[in-house]
C-alpha cells in the first residue's frame, strides 16, 4: 500500500469522519451543522524517538512518509522493542456501517429534539433551555510496516439539555446528558429527564449551604465512575512511570491500594463513549483489573510503554482525533459492585452526603469531585438538598475508605465533554459503578 | 445570494519532552474552511478541510439554507484589512534546539527533579471574505512550552508544572522563574494566615464571571449578574474589556462576523459596572443589549456570542505592589475547585508558594482558598499585572484576598 523504510517503524492512520452538531434555545435553532473531515496521522520510530505528520491531504501520504523517514534516518538506533510487542491485527472490523448515524435524516435528528420540548417547557422555574443533539461516525483505517492492516468504526448519539432555572431569591444551573451507539436510545429519556428537573426544583427552592467538613459520601453510579476515573484511572497510565524508578516500586503489581471490597477495571470492550475494540495502534481491547480486592492489579499501556515495562499491551493507546499521536488513555472505567442492596447502603449512613451529578472532576495527589445536585442524609434518609462546591480527598486514603458498595453496576455515557490529558480533550471515555460510600471526605 | 469564506489556517510543530529527554517532534498543516450562504433571512453553511472543495462546499452551503438558522443581518463590507503579528519565525530545527537545549540545562541544574512536556512554535493565519468586499485577514506567530516536574523520589505522577508562551523564548526569563520555583520547592514554609493576597494566572480565575456574563442568563434571570446591568458591584479597578491588547492576544482583530471595532474596545464591565454581557449581532437586537463583537463560530458553526477575547485591564501598579510589599500566596496548581449556584468559591490547591518582597521564597503545603464571585472582583480585588516572574510571558496575573485554610484542619 505504502513504501516504508525497512530500517524504521511506521504507521498510517487515515481517519473518515462525519459529524452533527443542532442547537435549539427554547424553539429557536442556532446551530445546524454536518460535517465531514478526512485526515491522517502518520508515525516513523527510529528506535529513540517518534516522528509525527498530521495533515488532510491523503494524497501526499507517501510524500510525507519519506520526509519524516529522511528525518528519523539522522538518529537511527538498533531497537526492537516494539516489534514483540505490537499486536499484528488484520481485516474489516466494522460494527456500525450498517446503521450509521450518517445514514439518519437530519429531520429526524430536530424531531427527536422537539419531542423533549413539552417537557421542558412544562416547568416554570425552568426559565431557559438549550438542547442539543451531537453524532459522530467515525471509521479508521490503520495500518503498519509490521503488517498490520486494518478497518473498524466507532459512532456515538447524544443529546444534551442545558437548563436554566430560578426563583425570586436563588439561581440553579443543571444538565442533562445521554449519548449511546444507538440513536434509538435517544428516545427513552422522558422519566429520567423528568425526574431531573424535579430534583432541580427542589434544589433551587431547598438547598441550605452546608457546613464544611468531613462527612462520609454516598457517590451515585455516576459520581463513582468519575471518582475511579480521576482517583486511580490517570494514576494507572503507565506512560507517567517509564524511566522512574520511584515509581516502578511504588505501583508494584501486588501492593495494597485500597480497601478489600474495591475492584477497578478498565474495559474498551463496553459498548458506549468508551467503546474502544482496537486502539490507535491496532491493539485490541481487554479486561483490564486496576485494583482487585483492594491490590494494584495492572495497568494500561501502549505497545512502547509495554515494551518498556515489560508488560503486554492493553489496548489503551488512543488519540484524539487524526491531529494527534496516541496516548496512554483510559476507555471505559468502573469500580465493580459489592453486596448491599442501594437501599441498604443508605440506611448505614447516619450523617452524611449524597453526591447525585455533577459537574467535573479532577485527579492529582488530591481527587475533586464538583457535585451539582447534592443532599443531606440523615439517619439512612435523604433530607434536604445541599449547596455544595467541591468534595475532595487524598487519593490513597480515600480509597482505603471505600466502606460500602451497593449490587449493580450502571454504566454510564454522556454527550459532550470528556476526558482531557495535557493538550488532547476531549477524548469519549465511559464511567459508571454502583452507588459507593466513602467516609471522611472533605465538603466544602 | 450572497457568500462569506472563513478560513482558519493552523501550522504547528511541536517537540515533546518525557523523563527529560526529547521523545518526537510533531508536524502539523490543517486548513479548515467554511463557506456561508445569506438569502437574506437564512444562513446554510458547509466546510472542507484542505484546499479542495469549496465548490461543494458552496452547493452544500446553500442546500442548507433549507434548515439554516435564521440571520436577517448586513454583513460587514467595505473593509480590507491585514494584519501580521510574527516576531520571530521558528523552523522545525530551532526547535528542537531550543527544546533540547533548554531541558538540558534544567535537569543538568536541578538534577534531582524529572520534567516532561512540550514545546511547540505556531503560525496561524485567519481570514474572512465575502460577496460585499469584505477581505479581513490576520496572521500570528508565537511560541509557547510548557514543563510537567516531579522530584525524583516522589510518588505523584507530577509535583507540578512551568510555562511560558510569548511572540518568542525569552529563555533568561524562563531560567530565571524556573530557578526561583525549583529552589523555593525545597524550602517548606508553613500553612500561612487566614486571609492574604492571592495570586493567579488570569485564565485560572475568569471562567465563573465569563459563565454569568452569558446574555441569555442575565435575560431568563438565570445569572447571578441578572438584574445589575448598569450597576456597580464589583470593584472601581475592576474593568473587563472586549479589546485586543497589544503584545499579550493571539485572538484576530475582527470576530466571526467580521465586526471589527472602531475604537479597539468594547466595555463589558467598566470601573465595577456591568455594561453589557457579552454578545453578537443576533443577541444584541433580540435584548437590547449592547453590541461587543463576541461573535465566535466553528470554521463551519453557526455564530454565537462568546467570551473569547474579553480581557481584565491591567489596574497600574496596585498587584505589583501588593506583591512586593506584602506577603503573598502564588498559584500554580488548584486543579478541582468550583462555585456553589451562590457564587461561593472553593479550590484546593495542589501547589503554591510563598512570595516574600517580590521573590518567590518557599512552597506552601496543600491547602484550601475561598471566596465569592462578588467579592473577588470586589472589596478584595487587588488588581491585574503583566506576569512579574516570567518577562515576556503573555498570560497576566490577578490578584485577591482570600481565605486561607489547611487541608488538614481548619476549614
Amino acid at each position: 500500500m505504502f513504501k516504508y523504510n525497512s530500517q524504521l517503524y511506521t504507521d498510517v492512520r487515515i481517519e473518515k469522519s462525519f459529524s452533527t452538531n443542532i442547537r435549539f434555545r427554547q424553539k429557536e435553532m442556532e446551530n445546524f451543522l454536518e460535517r465531514e473531515e478526512n485526515g491522517v496521522f502518520i508515525r516513523i520510530y527510529n528506535g529513540s524517538k517518534w516522528y509525527y505528520s498530521s495533515f488532510t491531504d491523503i494524497k501526499k501520504i507517501q510524500q510525507e512518509i519519506d520526509i519524516l523517514s529522511d528525518l528519523a534516518l539522522k538518529e537511527k538506533r538498533e531497537n526492537d522493542l516494539l516489534e514483540e510487542v505490537f499486536e499484528i491485527n488484520t481485516g474489516d472490523q466494522r460494527l456500525f456501517f450498517k446503521e450509521k448515524v450518517s445514514d439518519i435524516k437530519s429531520s429526524k435528528k430536530i424531531n427527536l429534539l422537539k419531542s423533549y420540548f413539552p417537557l421542558l417547557n412544562q416547568e416554570p422555574l425552568l426559565k431557559t433551555f438549550t438542547a442539543t443533539y451531537l453524532d459522530k461516525y467515525i471509521e479508521k483505517e490503520f495500518v503498519s510496516s509490521l503488517g498490520t492492516r486494518l478497518k473498524h468504526d466507532f459512532q456515538y448519539a447524544g443529546v444534551i439539555f442545558g437548563m436554566n432555572f430560578s426563583n425570586d431569591n436563588d439561581v440553579f444551573q443543571e444538565k442533562f446528558s445521554f449519548a449511546s451507539d444507538d440513536f434509538k436510545r435517544l428516545n427513552t429519556l422522558t422519566s429520567k429527564l423528568a425526574k431531573q428537573i424535579k430534583d432541580s426544583v427542589n434544589f433551587l427552592n431547598n438547598a441550605k449551604p452546608i457546613e464544611p467538613g468531613k462527612y462520609t459520601v454516598v457517590l451515585s453510579p455516576s459520581a463513582a465512575g468519575v471518582f475511579a476515573h480521576e482517583s486511580f484511572g490517570h494514576k494507572s497510565e503507565s506512560d507517567f512511570m517509564i524511566g522512574d524508578d520511584t515509581m516502578a516500586k511504588e505501583w508494584k503489581i501486588g501492593k495494597k491500594v485500597g480497601a478489600d471490597i474495591l475492584s477497578i477495571v478498565d474495559d474498551g470492550n463496553e459498548r458506549g463513549m468508551g467503546f474502544c475494540p482496537y486502539d490507535d495502534e491496532g491493539t485490541s481491547a481487554r479486561k483490564t483489573y486496576l485494583i482487585k480486592d483492594g491490590y494494584l492489579s495492572g495497568r494500561l499501556h501502549s505497545c512502547l510503554t509495554a515494551a518498556l515495562l515489560g508488560e503486554s499491551g492493553t489496548g489503551n493507546a488512543r488519540a484524539l482525533n487524526f491531529q494527534f499521536e496516541p496516548i496512554v488513555r483510559m476507555t471505559t472505567t468502573y469500580i465493580e459492585a459489592g453486596d448491599m442492596t442501594k437501599e441498604e447502603l443508605f440506611k448505614s449512613v447516619k450523617e452524611g452526603i449524597y453526591v447525585q451529578s455533577i459537574k467535573h472532576g479532577s485527579g492529582l495527589s488530591t481527587f475533586t469531585l464538583a457535585p451539582s445536585l447534592a443532599w443531606y442524609i440523615k439517619d439512612g434518609k435523604i433530607s434536604h438538598p445541599v449547596k455544595v462546591s467541591v468534595v475532595s480527598g487524598n487519593v490513597f486514603e480515600t480509597l482505603s475508605k471505600v466502606e460500602a458498595l451497593s449490587d449493580e453496576v450502571e454504566l454510564l455515557s454522556f454527550a459532550g465533554g470528556g476526558c482531557g490529558k495535557m493538550e488532547q480533550y476531549p477524548l469519549p471515555v465511559g464511567f459508571g459503578g454502583p452507588y459507593v460510600k466513602v467516609s471522611e471526605l472533605m465538603v466544602q | 445570494m450572497q457568500f462569506e469564506k472563513y478560513t482558519i489556517d493552523e501550522r504547528q510543530t511541536s517537540v515533546s519532552i518525557e523523563n527529560s529527554e526529547t521523545a518526537s517532534l510533531r508536524r502539523k498543516n490543517i486548513k479548515k474552511t467554511g463557506i456561508r450562504a445569506f438569502d437574506g433571512k437564512k444562513m446554510g453553511i458547509s466546510g472542507f478541510l484542505g484546499n479542495d472543495g469549496e465548490a461543494i462546499a458552496k452547493k452544500k452551503a446553500v442546500e442548507n439554507l433549507k434548515r439554516g438558522v435564521d440571520y436577517r443581518f448586513e454583513l460587514e463590507q467595505d473593509i480590507s484589512r491585514n494584519e501580521i503579528d510574527i516576531k520571530r519565525k521558528i523552523s522545525d530545527d530551532e526547535l528542537l534546539k531550543i527544546a533540547d537545549n533548554t531541558t538540558n540545562w534544567i535537569s543538568c541544574e536541578f538534577d534531582d527533579f524529572r520534567f516532561s512536556g512540550r514545546f511547540f512554535t505556531t503560525m496561524n493565519k485567519t481570514m474572512l471574505e465575502n460577496t460585499s468586499d469584505l477581505s479581513l485577514s490576520h496572521e500570528i506567530g508565537y511560541f509557547s512550552m510548557y514543563y510537567t516536574f516531579k522530584k525524583k523520589s516522589s510518588t505523584s505522577i507530577f509535583d507540578g508544572f512551568l510555562s511560558y508562551s510569548g511572540r518568542d523564548f525569552e529563555i533568561e526569563a524562563f531560567k530565571r522563574y524556573s530557578s526561583d520555583l525549583l529552589k523555593a520547592y525545597d524550602n517548606k514554609a508553613k500553612s500561612p494566615s487566614s486571609r492574604m493576597p492571592v495570586i493567579f494566572a488570569e485564565e485560572a480565575v475568569l471562567g465563573k464571571l465569563f459563565n454569568e456574563l452569558n446574555p441569555h442568563l442575565i435575560e431568563s434571570g438565570s445569572s447571578l449578574l441578572s438584574g445589575k446591568i448598569d450597576k456597580k458591584i464589583f470593584s472601581e479597578k475592576f474593568n473587563l474589556i472586549n479589546g485586543r491588547i497589544a503584545g499579550v492576544d493571539l485572538e484576530p482583530f475582527f470576530d466571526s462576523e467580521g465586526v471589527v471595532p472602531d475604537n479597539g474596545i468594547f466595555e463589558i464591565i467598566k470601573d465595577g459596572v456591568i455594561i453589557s454581557p457579552y454578545t453578537d449581532k443576533k443577541i444584541s437586537e433580540k435584548y437590547g443589549f449592547k453590541k461587543t463583537a463576541n461573535a465566535s463560530s466553528a470554521y463551519d458553526g453557526m455564530h454565537s456570542p462568546s467570551p473569547q477575547g474579553l480581557r481584565m485591564e491591567t489596574t497600574g501598579n496596585d498587584l505589583i505592589d501588593v506583591i512586593n510589599d506584602e506577603k503573598c500566596i502564588l498559584v500554580v496548581m488548584a486543579s478541582g475547585g468550583d462555585y456553589t449556584s451562590s457564587g461561593d468559591y472553593n479550590t484546593p490547591v495542589q501547589l503554591s508558594f510563598l512570595v516574600e518582597s517580590g521573590k518567590i521564597t518557599a512552597r506552601l503545603p496543600e491547602l484550601y482558598l475561598s471566596s465569592n464571585i462578588f467579592s473577588m472582583y470586589g472589596e478584595d480585588f487587588i488588581g491585574v499585572a503583566s506576569d512579574p516572574f516570567r518577562k515576556g510571558n503573555l498570560e497576566r496575573v490577578f490578584g485577591a484576598y482570600m481565605k486561607i485554610s489547611s487541608q488538614e484542619t481548619d476549614v
